[in-house]
C-alpha cells in the first residue's frame, strides 16, 4: 500500500517588482505604491480582488522596487493583474516582475542581474 | 462528448414597493447583472461570463428570473446577484432560489415552491373569501400531480379550516 504524503503547496509566495514609468520624474511612496497594487487588482478582478491581502515587505523608493508577498491561492491573480495594468492617472506605466520564489531567501540574489541586493 | 453546460440561476425580485406588475425587461436585467459582475469580478469576471450569460426567462407577474451562465463560471454570477440594489429607479433585490442544470429541473423547483408558498399565503389570508381561492388553488395543484383526489367533490361549501 503506497502512502502519499503532500505538503500542498506553499504558504505564501514572494515576488521581487518594480514600478516603471515612461517618464522617469514621478515620484511614488510606498503608500502610493500599494494604492496602485489595489488598483490594479481592482480593475482585473474587481471588489473580491482587492480582498486579498498582498504585503508589501520591502520597498525601494528610488528604483520603484518592492518585494511583496501574497498568499497562495491569490499568487497567479496578483501577476495576471500587475501583468495587465497599464496606466496610473493617464501616465503609462508597468510592472517588471523580476524574480518570484516561494522562499524569502531565494530573492536575495539574482542570478540573471549578477547582482546581490543588501537591502 | 464535448457540449457546453450551463448552470440555470432561479431568482425573484422582491420590490421595495411590492405592486403587481412592474414592467422590467429582458435586457434591463442583463444589464445590470453584468454591471454587478463588473463590479465584484472585475474584467476577468466579465470576460469569462460574457460568453454564455443570457437572461432565459423573465415574468413581471411572478417576478421570477431565469439567467443562464456557464457551468464553469456560476458561482461568479451567483456571488455577484446579492450587489444589485436596483433596476433603473425601482429599488428591488435579487432573492436566488436555485441552481439548476437544466430549465426544466428549474420549472419542477417552482412548481414545488409555488406549492410551498401557497401554504404560506394561506397563513396569510385575512378574508374567506381569499382563504376559499388560495385551498382552491392548493387543490388545483395537487390535482394535476395526479394524487389520489378522486374521492375530494370540488364544493364551495367544504371547510378546510384547520
Amino acid at each position: 500500500m503506497k502512502r502519499i504524503v503532500s505538503k500542498g503547496p506553499a504558504d505564501y509566495f514572494y515576488l521581487k517588482v518594480s514600478l516603471e514609468f515612461t517618464e522617469d520624474d514621478i515620484e511614488v511612496d510606498v503608500l502610493l505604491f500599494k494604492a496602485i497594487i489595489v488598483k490594479a487588482l481592482l480593475t482585473m478582478y474587481g471588489e473580491t480582488g482587492t480582498a486579498m491581502t498582498v504585503d508589501v515587505l520591502k520597498y525601494n523608493e528610488d528604483r520603484k522596487e518592492a518585494i511583496l508577498r501574497v498568499h497562495h491561492s491569490g499568487f497567479s491573480k496578483l501577476w495576471s493583474a500587475l501583468t495587465l495594468f497599464g496606466y496610473y492617472s493617464q501616465k503609462q506605466c508597468a510592472f517588471r516582475v523580476h524574480q518570484v520564489s516561494s522562499c524569502l531567501m531565494a530573492l536575495a540574489f539574482n542570478s540573471r542581474q549578477h547582482m546581490v541586493h543588501a537591502n | 462528448m464535448v457540449r457546453f453546460k450551463n448552470r440555470y440561476l432561479l431568482c425573484e425580485l422582491v420590490l421595495e414597493k411590492d405592486c403587481l406588475v412592474y414592467p422590467i425587461e429582458q435586457k434591463e436585467v442583463y444589464y445590470v447583472v453584468r454591471q454587478a459582475i463588473e463590479r465584484c469580478h472585475g474584467d476577468y469576471g466579465a470576460g469569462v461570463t460574457q460568453g454564455g450569460m443570457n437572461v432565459k426567462y423573465l415574468n413581471v407577474y411572478t417576478k421570477t428570473v431565469l439567467i443562464r451562465v456557464r457551468r464553469e463560471y456560476y458561482k461568479l454570477l451567483w456571488s455577484s446577484i446579492p450587489f444589485i440594489k436596483s433596476i433603473g429607479r425601482q429599488k428591488l433585490f435579487f432573492h436566488s432560489l436555485h441552481i439548476g442544470g437544466t430549465i426544466r429541473s428549474c420549472q419542477k423547483f417552482l412548481v414545488k415552491y409555488g406549492q410551498q408558498q401557497l401554504a404560506v399565503l394561506l397563513q396569510k389570508c385575512k378574508t374567506q373569501e381569499e382563504r376559499k381561492a388560495v385551498q382552491r388553488a392548493t387543490i388545483h395543484c395537487t390535482w394535476l400531480k395526479g394524487r389520489n383526489f378522486e374521492n375530494v367533490k370540488h364544493n364551495e361549501d367544504d371547510d378546510f379550516s384547520d
